[in-house]
């Protein structure tokens, strides 16, 4: 297990060249650049700046320069901040880890049970009312559910601050946004993935034979029934910690996920790359993690399969 | 195995329990809401996004200059009441030679930065310097290419800054030397391109050209205005408090400001509404007509230095007729247009300058005549809008920009029987299209940048960096040549609506409304006068409870 | 890939293999098996009709109003609901009704095709991958996790300035974007299955890789596949408003229910039913389609034919 962890590490970062490299010419290519706007300068203070940031050399003398003070751990300035790319990461990516904590926390919490009960007690009440419920929770999507939440909680009520990242009471708001979303998604997933598994002969068979029902669920049914979860769980993991600009914009929340769509909007080059190399990081991370938890709950899986 | 992982699932909650304790103790002071801070002498200011900067020599945009103004004070500044009218800043008076080409400052001795240190006319010159280094590449730079000199230093020909025209004559006297006769120096002034910075602090933090802006951050700054930079959290707030080096420090009413940046819309009203912010940013066209009903006493429109038009591409059949843009232009319902969709009170504009100066009339030959447009548009070769190819009309991204172009979409094919595609783009892709031309029509804007109608008319010139339109007049580049030099403030004027003339003639652009400035505002925020560029001095503004 | 000797094809000691596999290699009874299944089911049936309906609505419906979707009547603007317009009207004065209509065409359209390109690059994909596994399988993720780390935008940025704007791209750009998370659920799935002594099986058998894939593997990963596709619509539909707010895909004023739904967002606090209606239309479709989506998991489930 560990040659097979160490062996998708030093794949991870064939993938995070492949990625960087990728994605800097990629932004390059798009029209416009970074001190591109409505009012246009004198070219001549154009080029300078071009100059100064070494915009105005060829795009592979451009790369090399990136890629080694990115070996040296610089991700460079920001072309539209007066904090470098470093700074920008390491002051946004915990507000989003943390706020991203709270909505799996939320996700995980309310989509795994609605969705294993769902399952069991197939079209009953307890199926119907619940998965109809997580049905709307999909229909709306977090730049619906998260005005409505800000406009009942925080404007009618007054109970939360409809925007901010100051108090503990900052966090609820955004994290039911997010949260409710993938408890939808989830609680579908897990029903869907649980079914399954309780159509097979041998839970039937174990069931003939008296095998308590918690046994059966827990012992049986979840290992198996929980894999598409797991499967859904790498890319959804990388996605909620790495930040939602929707989600960020309406509370007002200084995350990752402004910087990762703004960085595109603005062609902040060195930003735009900064924050897809951890998204990168991420999600490849989480996919290994997924891979590994998929084994270990499928003893069928071996990690030579994987 | 299951059981494990639930296990492992409780402690990871417990960690994410302490993580999030963790940062509560980092962050939990209090932002108080907009009682509390009425009672705290707090103004809490919604800013649109986020300043990219705080140094007023590289900064762009008019949401840094909202905070830079709070922070720096210029030779002059800008007045509580009236446009015309230039407040004295550090300079307390001034004088110009009898053609307005030399200028002499005399700066108050009381004038302090916010750590002690005088301001002088060292400081000044040393700033105007910087600005103009061409290492610097101040955006903004061709601002101060009316001093004698400064273009070619900052081009790299002149390298003697002492050939510049500006000279420290003493510690408080500072001379400017202008290419040329410039009346309206003084509305040029009030930009914040011509702001002092504090040289030790600059010299400390990179020197001269250093492009990180870390003396800009907390702790770092040192400004001469009413206000001192407290706190930044970027996409968080902004905060600055009262500045007791300021000369004018006794005046000063508030004792800070928070400055949220708040790019949606939606957020800012809710805040508003739910007593988090004391004046927004902006209101969303939408909610005019309800907030006019119910909340008139908090909804303010102030008439704004800005025009809403459309450009031509004069480079492309059809639109090289000028017989078929005219028509295009006479035949949009403005009155409809800004009562129906924009609904904020902005006027309807059938001239491109936005009327705000004494003594300039605006020149058009433009109106409402879709009888004359239909009889152009048959002139043209297109009765009826019979073989009028199928354009297309870009605009960037927005609610607003999409309601205006459907309306004007379709004023066109009520009126002149002609079809044209709507094209939204995302906005450097539209900025990159505009520049090289790659549109038929294109929804555009523009905000004064300074108090004279110069800073709209001095675009259109051949060439010129915002043009955009292909269009090229060499009378209109040779009126607006002779209006920047010229001696009197009527002299002036008369050559610059004469140039608007021919402009409005030849329609390269179509100009649809000017702007109002449209935001809420509590009762309790006292000495917020509209001001067409929608800067006032922060030291007049009060927070009285009721 | 490697089967036990010991398992050949004349051997009786699995059983239920035995069945298993008559029953896919049979395949029209099986689809027939299944289409009967799906129409003794009331909830499915019913959300079935309601499907058809819809695409009535969205497609006939426009034609049957004296409305226009495009032109603006500036006096009419943001009336709530009324005996002339049912759904009001928008910020422009157009009939939210007929808008919701052609706004539909837009949706349906680009859900079903994008979630099916979606569905079939994903399936194929996530099933090759776990079923060949060893190099090719890692190599054919790794490239899976590097098309997911791509900046989006910007690659439709791209996309937008290079190609004419069409609705084909849209599809293309939607289908590329969401097969992704389709690859390794299935993947996932198919890993667990190939392990099973009916794969095992039909290997000794000497099926093609070809055949065990499409008629063994994914046939058994179709219940888990639904529930997702069924997820995948919304995400795509509302994708799409995206897409056109970056200038690819549809240009006003040409709706969707994704842009419709925006801008009831927008305006949920002054105008409600720009929200709620639109809103409505899309959960309906939703629900119809995720209540067919189970009732075909169900027909399609091998396992469940013992019922």
């Amino acid at each position: 297990m560990f040659k097979f962890i160490l062996y998708r590490l030093l794949q991870t970062l064939l993938v995070l060249w492949v990625i960087v490299t990728v994605t800097f010419f990629l932004v390059r290519l798009a029209p416009g650049d970074p001190f591109s706007a409505e009012r246009s300068m004198p070219s001549h203070v154009k080029e300078r700046l071009m100059q100064h940031y070494g915009l105005d050399q060829p795009a592979w003398v451009q790369y090399g320069n990136y890629v080694s003070s990115l070996l040296q751990g610089d991700l460079g300035p920001s072309y539209t901040q007066s904090r470098n790319v470093n700074q920008i990461l390491a002051q946004t990516f915990p507000v989003s880890l943390e706020l991203g904590a709270w909505a799996l926390l939320i996700a995980l919490c309310i989509g795994l049970p609605v969705g294993v009960v769902a399952a069991v007690y197939r079209n009953t009440r307890l199926d119907y009312v619940p998965m109809s419920m997580a049905m709307v929770g999909i229909c709306l999507p977090t730049f619906v559910l998260g005005p409505l939440l800000a406009l009942f909680f925080g404007v009618w009520l007054n109970w939360f601050n409809v925007s901010g990242w100051f108090g503990p009471h900052d966090r609820v708001l955004p994290a039911l946004t997010i949260g409710l979303v993938y408890a939808a998604v989830i609680a579908r997933i897990t029903r869907g993935g649980m079914l399954e598994i309780l159509t097979r002969d041998f839970i039937r068979t174990a069931r003939a034979k008296g095998v308590p029902f918690h046994t059966i669920i827990f012992k049986h049914t979840l290992r198996g029934g929980l894999l598409p979860v797991v499967s859904y769980m790498g890319p959804a993991l990388a996605g909620v910690i790495s930040g939602s600009f929707v989600v960020e914009t309406i509370f007002q929340i200084p995350g990752l996920g402004r910087e990762f769509v703004s960085s595109a909007f603005n062609r902040d080059y060195t930003l735009v790359l900064g924050t897809v190399i951890v998204y990168a990081a991420l999600i490849t991370l989480a996919n290994l993690l997924v891979d590994i938890v998929q084994v270990l709950l499928n003893p069928r899986i071996r990690f030579e399969d994987s | 195995m299951v059981t494990d992982w639930l296990s492992n699932s409780r402690k990871l909650g417990k960690y994410l329990l302490v993580l999030a304790l963790a940062s509560w103790v980092g962050c939990g002071d209090r932002i108080p809401n907009a009682d509390q801070a009425v009672e705290q002498g707090i103004l809490l200011k919604g800013n649109g996004a986020e300043p990219r900067t705080l140094d007023p020599q590289k900064a762009t945009g008019v949401t840094e200059n909202k905070v830079i103004s709070a922070l720096i004070e210029g030779l002059v500044t800008y007045h509580p009441t009236d446009d015309n009218e230039a407040e004295p800043g550090v300079a307390e008076s001034w004088e110009a030679n009898e053609d307005s080409s030399v200028w002499t400052f005399h700066l108050r001795d009381n004038a302090r930065w916010s750590n002690g240190d005088p301001v002088t006319a060292h400081d000044f010159v040393y700033s105007y310097q910087r600005m103009l280094t061409p290492e610097l590449a101040a955006e903004y730079v061709n601002m101060l290419f009316i001093i004698e000199n400064a273009e070619a230093f900052n081009r790299g020909t002149v390298s003697d800054f002492s050939e510049v025209g500006v000279e420290a004559l003493d510690d408080h006297t500072l001379r400017i030397q202008l290419v040329g006769p410039t009346p309206y120096f003084l509305g040029i002034l009030q930009h914040y391109a011509w702001s002092p910075v504090h040289q030790p602090t600059i010299e400390a933090h990179g020197g001269m050209t250093d492009q990180s802006g870390t003396w800009t951050l907390p702790g770092n700054f040192v400004g001469n205005g009413p206000f001192i930079l407290s706190e930044w959290r970027p996409n968080q707030l902004l905060r600055v408090e009262r500045n007791p080096y300021y000369w004018d420090a006794e005046r000063v009413a508030l004792n800070g400001i928070i400055f949220f940046p708040i790019s949606d819309d939606n957020t800012e009203r809710r805040m508003f509404d739910s007593g988090q912010l004391h004046v927004t940013n902006t209101v969303r066209s939408n909610d005019i007509p309800n907030l006019r009903r119910t909340q008139p006493e908090r909804l303010r429109m102030d008439p704004y230095l800005a025009t809403y038009y459309y450009r031509f591409n004069t480079t492309r059949p059809p639109l090289d007729d000028v017989r078929v843009r005219r028509a295009l232009a006479l035949a949009v319902n403005r009155q409809r247009l800004v009562e129906r969709v924009t609904m904020g009170d902005q006027s309807p504009a059938y001239a491109y300058v936005p009327p705000a100066f004494d003594g300039y009339e605006n020149q058009t030959s433009l109106r409402h005549d879709p009888e004359r447009a239909r009889e152009l548009l048959a002139e043209a070769g297109f009765p009826g809008g019979e073989g009028f190819p199928r354009l297309n009309l870009l605009f960037n991204t927005l609610e607003d920009h999409r309601k205006v172009a459907e309306a004007i979409v379709s004023m066109w094919n009520e009126e002149l029987g002609i079809g044209m595609q709507l094209e939204n783009k995302e906005w450097m892709v539209y900025l990159a299209d505009q520049s090289q031309l790659n549109f038929d029509v294109a929804r555009a804007g523009w905000v004064g940048d300074y108090l004279d109608p110069m800073t709209f008319l001095d675009m259109f010139v051949t060439d010129g960096g915002n043009n955009n339109t292909g269009w090229s007049n060499a009378e209109y580049d040779e009126l607006i040549q002779r209006a920047q030099r010229s001696r009197t403030q009527e002299e002036h004027y008369q050559l610059l609506m004469d140039a608007e003339r021919i402009l409005m003639d030849e329609v390269p652009i179509a100009p649809l409304y000017w702007y109002t400035r449209i935001y809420l505002i509590d009762p309790r925020v006292k000495g917020w006068e509209p001001k067409a560029l929608d800067n006032r001095p922060y030291k007049y503004v009060s927070l009285e409870a009721e | 890939m490697s089967f036990p000797k010991s398992l050949s094809p004349s051997s009786k000691r699995l059983p239920t293999v035995e069945i298993q596999l008559d029953q896919i290699e049979e395949g029209t009874s099986l689809w027939q098996d299944a289409w009967r299944r799906l129409s003794s089911n009331r909830l499915a049936l019913i959300s079935f009709w309601l499907l058809v309906a819809m695409v009535l609505f969205c497609f006939v419906g426009p034609l049957l109003t004296s409305y226009s979707y495009r032109t603006p009547n500036l006096d009419n603007a943001l009336q709530g609901p009324s005996w002339a317009h049912w759904f009001g009207t928008d910020d422009l004065g157009r009939d939210q009704l007929t808008r919701v209509m052609k706004g539909g065409q837009i949706s349906l359209g680009v859900g079903i095709l994008a979630t099916t390109v979606s569905l079939i690059i994903g399936v194929l994909y996530g099933a090759t991958a776990a079923y060949l596994g060893g190099k090719i399988d890692n190599a054919m993720m790794r490239f899976v996790d590097v098309l997911y780390a791509l900046p989006f935008t910007i690659f439709v940025i791209l996309l937008m300035t290079l190609f004419e704007r069409s609705i084909l791209l849209l599809f293309l750009v939607i289908g590329a974007v969401e097969w992704l998370t389709m690859a390794r659920i299935v993947r996932g799935q198919v890993i667990s299955l190939k392990r099973q002594e009916f794969i095992e099986a039909a290997v000794s058998m000497g099926l093609s890789t070809r055949r065990i894939i499409v008629r063994h593997l994914i046939p058994n990963v179709l219940g888990v596949v639904a529930v997702y596709a069924t997820l995948t619509v919304p995400a795509v539909m509302l994708l799409e408003s995206f897409l056109s707010f970056l200038g690819l895909g549809v240009q006003p004023p040409m709706p969707s229910w994704g842009s419709l739904i925006k801008l009831g967002a927008d305006n949920l606090q002054l105008y409600p039913y720009l929200l709620v209606i639109p809103a409505l239309f899309f959960s309906l479709t939703l629900f119809c389609l995720n209540f067919l989506g189970d009732g075909l998991r169900d027909a399609l489930d091998p396992q469940s034919s013992k019922d």
